[in-house]
């Protein structure tokens, strides 16, 4: 059985399953062989009952790490007599980015294999898992926490750590992480640090790529020019270089853009954006589809300016 | 005509070398003569058996033309067989016996020369043997101790206006041809010559030569000079003939002529009776003797001295058996064709195209049947007209004359004497010149003349070439020693005493690692100092394979050269193979081929096979002539982004802008790198002049680039080499979108942008790879590559930067002091920390390590919500993290086990938890409690606990205030 969830809920299901023994957790490194004889290192964080592992972090050698690993823990009997279960647990992390390869060598490996490990898939997306896996999996589907349950958690972490934190200042945490909880807490820890008092009125710390794509939000909004868009260019791949991934920097641009245009264009903007996201996902060269993103908004966001109506096709 | 037969054999004696003269033999004369010697038949079975050879031979040789004789003597002969073969035959009753017309002329003594020169010649060519029974009457040099009894016939200033049919036919077929009746051996030739004028010629030669047989057969078993007499009576008419065409054909050799002449020698010369006997060993084995008879003294001629006529070496070879000596003669005469075949070959061509030139200075007839007779076996124009001398050479003359003073340089070294003391001292001299120069090594692009020009210049400096090229196994191991080799014994005698100059040809198509080969043999120790030159020629000079070669190199480069130059040697070369040409056509041609010389003489040859005429117009037609080499890339953007002025439309007349997308796909092609040429194209096009301002120009040019984008990445990604041929296709639309004459200010830079960025990313990612195996596993497993960087590493960087003040740690407020002690836990917790460094500056400074903060430096500014961290901050921190860590070294953890970083808060009494086995007091392999540890406890409270105490002097840390301590303080 194999199931999609959150990182923390697989962690607390382990636990369930092998009592505290699970977190007990080592970083291994492991080496694979490619059929061409390329090496491959890929890191992988295991316990006594389980093993996670990342195998898109190899890209499309994914298929050796998922043959291999899955082969030798599969073959392998539970060591630990006294373990609660026969069984160990395979987490694949980024499971939605596992390539078609991948995931076909992933098929009959999880139901020959059943009595000796769980598979537990994590991904963002179920549409790019191919069906047959869908088929043998059940699906967990992690809602985000709401507000006030990320409220709640808030008020636990700061009573725990003596920290006052005033409800103001909690909400507007909870509304920045946009239902990430992870994140919250990360922001609260922050604020204790920068700023001890946190009664007073202050800044919920941002990420700084997230600033910065508002930053080129705005530059798309004042100016349309080829030569706004070099310097859009420049910025980009400012961003791609401390490793944010395009579809991250599409997105958090869109969003930022979107609370700064008119609402008559933002089906438009969002029709684009989804338009080249597409085509980044098909294309190599991320940077071109970007720009050509960029492009397209300024002619919109132009338009839309002189003309002041919105007429012209999708 | 003056015939002279009185002069003919007399003379023979005083010049020794005239060799000239008229020979009628007639088959009934040298049958009645057999027999009246007594001779047996067995000679001419002999000759039956020669079926091959036995042949009615005409030999005529004849010179008219000193100077054509002499340059086409060499030549081949021109052997025709004779259609009135079968009228010949029917004279002849025996197959075996031949008729033969030998007749040359002889003009002046000089002339005589010559054709012994010739005949000395052709003596190699086996072809003579055909006629050789014909008995060639030679006055053989008297030291050859050659002598031929028998009709000679000579003649002497024959004015050539009276040969008729001569001067009309010479100037066709150029006079010196070799005719030769054969019935065995015709070797086809072709002849320059026209085949109906050498028709016309070889009946007039039966003809002739049937009176002259006719009337030669009554008077048989006459006295030779008789024959003589008659026979020279023909000459007259015959004269006519040997004009035209001539033999310079084959004379024997003079074994040969000599095993020949034995049989009519005897046999004709009724006058050798008192000489002695000749013996030979027929097939059987059985014993042959022909007597022979004194000469008579005739007319005043002293009889010949006895060692002239036969106890010379023509005789002595009788002693052997004739079959063994027509073996011998087939051998060497195998031998011999192959040699002649070969010359023959090599001088075909040269003496063909002078026999044209003459025959069109001269062209009185022209024959359209000449075209055809053409020969077949062309050598490659390249070839061909390859330069043989310095002053040859095309090109540039500064690097030509660079080279060859190089070259020079060496004389010192090589020439002089090989002495190593000089050698130093000339090393030292380049070195002082300040040029590595040990070694040349010449670029270029291809077809410019470097490996003809290093060839030259080699010769030309006295050396023995010795090359190497990408044809031969270049591994280091083989190359080295090849060198050694050729370096060492090539100042042996092996080249003929001539000194060894090495040529390494394509040097850079070598695998990397070869060429490092004679870097390192110069680079060794003095006594393997170098001693002969070595020229390595390249086309990419800054091929990765040449880098070690570099320093110790002369380097000299070459520049295509110029146009007018080339079209010259073009047009010169066009002439002399008869090619029609026009200037324009010619330039277009060096034009296109990029100055490639040897391009351009293929596409020449190429297209005379295909008797194209070449103009401008053919070429464009034509794909042939488009060199295959790559533009580069600064071409391809200039082209893409600048349209072709109205100017160079008019040059390239019809290259309008309706047909820019096969010739823009062709060049994008043609340039390799396609994803190089996108990404300038990508980092260039903001930058152009006219952009629609509407950004709709742009968005049409993304789609383009999307296109692309997704062929290329099937390409990568599934192999699908096929698509490749669609790639330029999205390349070319760039133009119709921005091409304008205004882009020409801005040529597009060499794409790196992307590059840069890649490197800097994966830099980047490297930290953030760090990171995740410096964090704690349990902080690990909650987090992957991506979301770290993007959540925990901005947020941490915030959590790890609090507003603390620069003050010495024990003044740090009671608040900050708890934040401090935050901070130190979480840090120790992630493993992160501070160490010291000195900035480019040489000031001091603290790192973070791992060097996460990159991550919140955007366009190389800090985010402005995060506090500066001051070098103090940073050292207070550092220090208390130093005192933190060892402190928990020392095993202190009752403090240390209730603190745990704040991802454990949610794990209730993890660290309490019995199963937990950094709680459990450690145990051995059998389960028993290690000592050391429980003595330790025992001991906990008697012994002051055992602190490690380290004092580390800090440069920079002392403060004005001083204060007194515990110990207990600092713990």
């Amino acid at each position: 059985m194999s199931l999609w969830v959150d990182k923390t809920r697989i962690m607390c299901v382990l636990r369930e399953l092998y009592g505290p023994g699970v977190e007990k957790l080592k970083i291994d490194q492991r080496v694979f062989i490619t059929p061409s004889k390329r090496k491959l290192d890929v890191n992988v964080v295991q316990s006594n009952y389980h093993i996670e592992l990342t195998p898109s972090d190899v890209g499309q050698y994914d298929r050796v790490v998922i043959q291999d690993i899955l082969k030798e823990i599969a073959q392998t009997q539970q060591v630990d007599l006294n373990a609660k279960q026969k069984f160990k647990v395979v987490i694949i992390n980024e499971a939605d980015q596992l390539s078609r390869d991948a995931q076909a060598a992933l098929r009959r490996t999880m139901e020959k294999y059943m009595n000796n490990m769980r598979i537990i898939l994590c991904a963002n997306t179920t549409s790019k898992i191919i069906a047959p896996i869908r088929s043998r999996t059940l699906l967990v589907r992690v809602a985000a926490p709401n507000p006030e349950e990320m409220t709640k958690v808030l008020q636990f972490v700061a009573k725990k750590e003596r920290i006052s934190l005033p409800m103001e200042t909690a909400e507007s945490i909870v509304e920045e992480a946009k239902g990430n909880m992870r994140k919250a807490i990360l922001v609260l820890e922050a604020l204790r640090m920068q700023s001890p008092d946190m009664s007073s009125n202050i800044e919920i710390a941002k990420p700084d790529w997230e600033t910065y794509c508002g930053k080129i939000a705005d530059l798309i909004v004042q100016e349309q020019s080829p030569k706004r868009l070099l310097e859009i260019r420049g910025k980009i791949y400012e961003l791609l270089s401390h490793c944010i991934p395009p579809t991250i920097i599409l997105k958090t641009i869109t969003e930022s853009l979107l609370t700064k245009v008119d609402n008559e264009i933002k089906p438009q903007i969002i029709h684009w954006a989804a338009h080249y996201e597409l085509r980044m996902q098909q294309g190599a060269k991320k940077i071109y589809h970007l720009e050509a993103y960029f492009a397209k908004l300024m002619t919109i966001i132009k338009a839309f300016s002189l003309m002041g109506l919105a007429d012209f096709d999708f | 005509m003056q015939v002279d037969t009185e002069n003919t054999t007399l003379e023979n004696g005083s010049s020794a070398f005239q060799v000239n003269g008229l020979l009628f033999m007639d088959d009934s004369t040298d049958n009645t003569s057999a027999e009246a010697t007594n001779s047996e038949s067995q000679p001419l079975t002999a000759i039956q058996e020669l079926e091959s050879f036995a042949s009615n031979g005409l030999l005529d040789g004849s010179i008219d033309d000193t100077e054509s004789f002499r340059t086409l003597g060499m030549n081949m002969p021109y052997e025709e067989r004779p259609k009135s073969l079968s009228q010949k035959d029917s004279i002849n009753t025996s197959r075996s016996e031949g008729n033969g017309i030998t007749q040359t002329m002889q003009k002046d003594s000089q002339q005589a020369e010559d054709t012994q020169k010739l005949i000395g010649l052709n003596a190699n060519n086996p072809e003579f043997e055909s006629t050789a029974n014909v008995l060639p009457e030679i006055s053989a040099p008297e030291e050859q101790g050659i002598q031929a009894n028998g009709l000679l016939f000579e003649f002497e200033d024959v004015p050539v206006e009276d040969a008729i049919q001569m001067s009309t036919i010479t100037s066709s077929s150029s006079a010196t041809m070799a005719v030769t009746t054969s019935q065995t051996r015709i070797i086809e030739q072709d002849t320059t010559d026209q085949e109906s004028s050498l028709d016309q010629l070889l009946e007039e030669i039966e003809s002739v030569s049937y009176t002259a047989l006719e009337k030669g057969k009554g008077k048989v078993g006459a006295n030779a000079r008789s024959i003589n007499t008659t026979a020279a009576s023909l000459v007259r008419s015959a004269m006519h003939i040997p004009r035209a065409g001539t033999i310079p054909q084959g004379g024997p050799t003079p074994e040969s002529l000599s095993i020949y002449s034995h049989l009519n020698l005897v046999s004709l010369t009724k006058e050798a009776e008192t000489l002695k006997p000749l013996e030979a060993v027929d097939r059987n084995g059985k014993k042959v003797v022909f007597k022979r008879k004194a000469r008579k003294v005739v007319d005043g001629r002293a009889p010949r001295p006895e060692s002239a006529i036969g106890t010379g070496k023509g005789m002595k070879l009788l002693e052997t058996s004739y079959h063994d000596l027509l073996k011998e003669i087939e051998e060497e005469e195998s031998a011999l064709a192959a040699l002649a075949l070969q010359k023959q070959y090599e001088d075909e061509d040269r003496a063909l195209k002078e026999t044209l030139a003459r025959a069109k200075s001269k062209a009185k007839i022209h024959d359209p049947n000449s075209e055809k007779r053409e020969p077949k076996k062309q050598v490659m124009w390249v070839d061909k007209y390859r330069p043989t001398k310095f002053t040859d050479l095309l090109g540039e003359e500064r690097s030509h004359r660079d080279v060859l003073g190089w070259l020079k340089e060496w004389d010192k070294c090589v020439y002089k004497r090989v002495n190593p003391l000089q050698t130093k001292k000339r090393a030292r001299e380049t070195e002082e010149l300040g040029a590595g120069g040990y070694v040349l090594l010449m670029s270029g692009p291809p077809g410019l003349g470097k490996t003809t020009l290093a060839h030259v210049v080699a010769k030309q400096a006295g050396y023995n070439v010795f090359e190497i090229n990408a044809s031969d196994d270049r591994n280091a191991g083989t190359v080295s020693q090849r060198i050694k080799n050729a370096l060492d014994a090539g100042s042996g005698l092996r080249a003929k005493g001539k000194p060894t100059c090495v040529i390494i040809d394509e040097i850079d198509g070598s695998a990397g690692g070869d060429m490092d080969v004679p870097a390192r043999k110069n680079s060794r120790k003095p006594p393997q100092i170098l001693k002969r030159p070595i020229i390595c020629i390249c086309n990419d000079l800054y091929a990765p394979a040449l880098r070690p070669l570099r320093p110790f190199a002369r380097i000299v480069r070459f520049k295509k050269a110029q146009p007018s130059l080339i079209v010259n040697r073009l047009r010169q070369i066009c002439d002399k193979e008869r090619v029609k040409a026009d200037t324009r056509g010619l330039t277009r041609l060096a034009e296109m081929t990029n100055s490639d010389v040897r391009s351009c003489l293929n596409t020449l040859q190429f297209m005379k096979s295909r008797s194209l005429e070449i103009t401008e117009k053919t070429l464009r037609q034509s794909s042939i002539g488009m060199k295959d080499s790559g533009a580069s890339l600064n071409v391809v953007w200039h082209n893409l982004f600048v349209p072709v002025s109205t100017k160079g439309k008019r040059k390239e007349n019809g290259v309008g802008k309706d047909s820019y997308v096969n010739r823009l796909a062709f060049e994008v092609q043609s340039c390799g790198d396609q994803d190089k040429v996108v990404q300038g194209c990508f980092e260039h096009y903001p930058n152009l002049k006219p952009l629609d301002q509407s950004l709709a120009n742009v968005s049409r040019a993304h789609e383009w680039l999307h296109f692309y984008d997704r062929l290329h990445q099937r390409i990568l990604s599934s192999q699908e080499f096929e698509l490749m041929a669609y790639t330029p296709y999205a390349i070319v639309p760039w133009f119709s979108h921005f091409a304008s004459p205004a882009n020409v200010e801005r040529p597009v830079d060499f794409p790196k942008t992307d590059y840069e960025s890649y490197v800097k990313s994966s830099t980047n990612k490297d930290v953030g790879t760090a990171l995740l195996k410096s964090i704690p596993p349990n902080l690990r497993a909650l987090y992957n590559s991506t979301s770290a960087l993007t959540e925990l590493v901005p947020l941490l960087m915030r959590i790890i930067s609090p507003n603390l003040k620069p003050v010495n740690a024990n003044l740090v407020r009671a608040d900050d002091k708890v934040l401090l002690g935050h901070l130190v836990d979480l840090m120790l917790a992630l493993n992160l920390s501070f160490y010291r460094d000195k900035t480019e500056d040489g000031q001091p400074m603290f790192r973070l390590d791992p060097p996460i903060d990159v991550f919140i430096h955007y366009d190389g500014k800090r985010a402005a919500d995060i506090a500066q961290s001051r070098f103090a901050v940073r050292q207070l921190v550092a220090q208390a993290m130093e005192a933190e860590a060892i402190r928990r070294k020392g095993g202190s953890s009752a403090e240390e086990a209730g603190k745990k970083d704040i991802h454990s808060m949610f794990k209730k009494q993890a660290s309490s938890d019995p199963t937990s086995l950094a709680d459990k007091p450690p145990v051995d392999f059998f389960g028993r409690l290690v000592a050391k540890k429980a003595k330790l406890n025992n001991l906990e409270d008697v012994v002051v606990p055992e602190f490690r105490v380290i004092y580390k002097y800090n440069e920079g840390s002392s403060s004005a205030l001083r204060k007194t301590l515990k110990m207990s303080s600092m713990m």
